[in-house]
């Protein structure tokens, strides 16, 4: 039967509701139970709320996507997910290369201006970089979007 | 998990969690529907052992799901009730279950959520307490107020016993 929990404690408590619940899930009261949780105050409420959210569980009855494409369509999503996450290092990789080409090329220009090198070695160094740096960069970017 | 096992637990588990999720977002089916999806898709890469207990399975999807719906509450503010002009609107309804999926949706989230993941999932206060994210001792007061509260609302509208 109801009792409060303890000193201070309002809230009333029945051992036996874990069991009227279990009995609401599988069907109806019988027998002692249903004499139990008429006399019960916390027992009878939990009644009360179990049938009506029972009602309202059974409005909401869909038919379900099934089960083999929902597979279907999680392992695909998932082989996407993992493809993201291993290219995600190329894209970073083709990014820090692409600051490192343009941080050179300004470099060097700025060199060229002052006039300190500036000579037939570091043009033919800036287009050297230039030649190598665009094509991988042009790959990297291709790949990374593949 | 291969297919076969994946597909025995999504038929066992499917339509049940669907109806939590309605109920916990108030019937936002497509967005249900969504983290219904979701839902299966953090399980599968989860990657549980296998011959892992049924139950714990199960607990450990509510508990995904749960999570879901908070993270989707944080980020629409949905925590207020609707207010009392909304709930005036439908009190002619002739359709019970309608109607009380309208009384339901006026308790708080929490409230929801735990009256549903006890009354109609039949877990226990350990299990909820791991989903809602809260202690076990806390999670009998809280249940007792929120069943209160339903109740009386419940009453209010005509739907006493």
């Amino acid at each position: 039967m109801a009792r409060k929990s303890g000193v201070g404690d309002e809230i009333p408590r029945c051992k036996r509701e874990p069991e009227v619940v279990r009995a609401l899930g599988c069907g109806e009261l019988s027998g002692n139970l249903l004499q139990h949780a008429e006399a019960c105050v916390v027992c009878s409420e939990v009644c009360t709320i179990t049938r009506h959210l029972l009602l309202v569980e059974s409005s909401m009855e869909e038919p379900l996507e099934s089960a083999a494409g929902l597979w279907w369509r999680l392992n695909l999503k998932m082989r996407r997910q993992k493809m993201e996450r291993a290219r995600l290092p190329l894209v970073w990789m083709g990014r820090i290369f692409a600051a490192t080409v343009l941080l050179a090329t300004c470099l060097a220009l700025w060199q060229v201006s002052r006039n300190t090198v500036g000579s037939y070695l570091l043009v033919v160094g800036l287009l050297g970089l230039v030649a190598v740096a665009l094509p991988t960069m042009i790959v990297l970017w291709r790949w990374s979007r593949s | 998990m291969d297919e076969e096992s994946f597909c025995a637990f999504y038929e066992q588990t499917a339509r049940k969690l669907r109806s939590y999720l309605r109920s916990a977002l108030r019937d936002e089916v497509t967005l249900a529907d969504d983290i219904l999806q979701e839902s299966y898709l953090r399980f599968l890469k989860a990657d549980l052992p296998i011959g892992m207990d049924e139950l714990w399975r199960r607990n450990y999807l509510y508990r995904i799901a749960t999570n879901l719906i908070r993270d989707h509450r944080r980020s629409r503010h949905m925590e207020s009730p609707p207010n009392e002009r909304e709930y005036a609107t439908h009190e002619s309804s002739l359709d019970e279950a309608r109607d009380i999926r309208q009384v339901f949706g006026r308790l708080k989230p929490k409230e929801r959520d735990l009256l549903w993941l006890a009354y109609v999932e039949g877990f226990s206060h350990s299990e909820i307490a791991g989903m809602v994210q809260a202690g076990t001792a806390s999670i009998r007061p809280m249940l007792a107020r929120a069943r209160a509260n339903f109740a009386g609302m419940l009453k209010r509208r005509g739907y006493g016993a």
